[in-house]
C-alpha cells in the first residue's frame, strides 16, 4: 500500500534502508500520474530508490540523527526528483564507470550510474549535504 | 529478508525471500553461501522467486557471492529473475556474467 501523498510533495525519512519500500511506492504512484508507461515507471523507481540509498548508506551513514528529505512533482508527461541528505557530500570525479572491464566486478559503485542511465537528467549540488535533483520525460 | 538451502543432489539451491537492498541482511546471503562453500559445495543455485526487487547494494551483495563462488572454483546460476531485477542486469550489463535461468528446474539441470 503506498504512503500517502504529502499535499506539498515531500517526504521526511530517517536513515534505514526498510524505508525504501515506501519509496518505491511512491516513485511508481508518481510517474505512473506523469503517464509514464509502466516500463518507464518502474526504471524511474529504480532510480529514486538509488539515490534514496546513496543518501542513506553513503551521505548519512545510517545515521539516526540525520533524514533523508525526498520532494517529489509530476505533470503530464514529466517526473522530478529531490533527494537531500545531511552528509558531507563526494568528490563526483572519483565515480567511476562501473561497466568498464576492470571494473564490471566491484561490489559497489553503480548507483549514480544507473541512475544517469535511467533518468534524462541528473544534478548533483554539494553545497550543504549532498541534493540529487532528477527528472524524466516521456 | 530470508534465506533458506537445499540440497538437490550436488547442487546448493539457495532460496531468497524479500527484499535485497543491501546492510546487514545482504550478509546472511553472503555468509550462507560462504558456509556452503566451507563445507565444499561448489555448485550454486541462487533462486529469486522471492525478491521482487533489488536495489545497486543488493546487487553488491549477488557480485560478491559470485566472486567468492568463483574463487571457490566453483559455478553459480541464477533463476526466477523478475523484470525488474533482469532490467538492472540490462543496465548494469551484468547480463553478461550472472547465468539466469527462468525457473529452478532449469538452473540446476544445466549443471548435469
Amino acid at each position: 500500500m503506498p504512503e500517502p501523498r504529502d499535499a506539498n510533495g515531500r517526504l521526511v525519512l530517517p536513515s534505514v534502508l526498510s524505508e525504501l519500500e515506501k519509496v518505491d511506492g511512491l516513485a511508481l504512484e508518481c510517474a505512473k500520474e506523469a503517464g509514464l508507461p509502466e516500463q518507464e515507471a518502474m526504471m524511474v523507481a529504480i532510480a529514486v530508490i538509488e539515490a534514496v540509498t546513496n543518501a542513506i548508506v553513503h551521505g548519512n551513514r545510517f545515521s539516526p540523527d540525520r533524514s533523508v528529505v525526498v520532494e517529489y512533482g509530476c505533470e503530464p508527461g514529466c517526473v522530478r526528483f529531490t533527494v537531500h541528505d545531511e552528509g558531507e557530500g563526494f568528490d563526483l570525479s572519483c565515480v567511476w564507470d562501473p561497466t568498464s572491464p576492470d571494473r564490471q566486478m566491484e561490489c559497489s559503485g553503480r548507483g549514480i550510474y544507473i541512475m544517469r542511465e535511467v533518468m534524462d537528467s541528473v544534478e548533483f549540488d554539494m553545497t550543504d549535504g549532498t541534493t540529487v535533483t532528477m527528472s524524466k520525460t516521456t | 529478508m530470508k534465506v533458506k538451502t537445499q540440497m538437490e543432489g550436488d547442487v546448493a539451491v539457495v532460496h531468497v525471500s524479500g527484499k535485497l537492498m543491501g546492510g546487514p541482511e545482504s550478509d546472511q546471503l553472503r555468509n550462507e553461501v560462504k558456509r556452503l562453500i566451507d563445507e565444499g559445495t561448489n555448485k550454486f543455485v541462487i533462486d529469486l522467486h522471492g525478491v521482487p526487487w533489488i536495489n545497486s547494494t543488493g546487487l553488491g551483495a549477488l557480485m560478491s557471492v559470485y566472486t567468492s563462488v568463483q574463487r571457490s572454483e566453483g559455478s553459480l546460476k541464477l533463476c526466477n529473475v523478475s523484470d525488474r531485477i533482469q532490467s538492472l542486469f540490462m543496465i548494469t550489463k551484468l547480463l553478461t556474467i550472472f547465468d539466469t535461468y527462468p525457473s529452478e528446474k532449469d538452473a540446476v539441470g544445466a549443471f548435469k
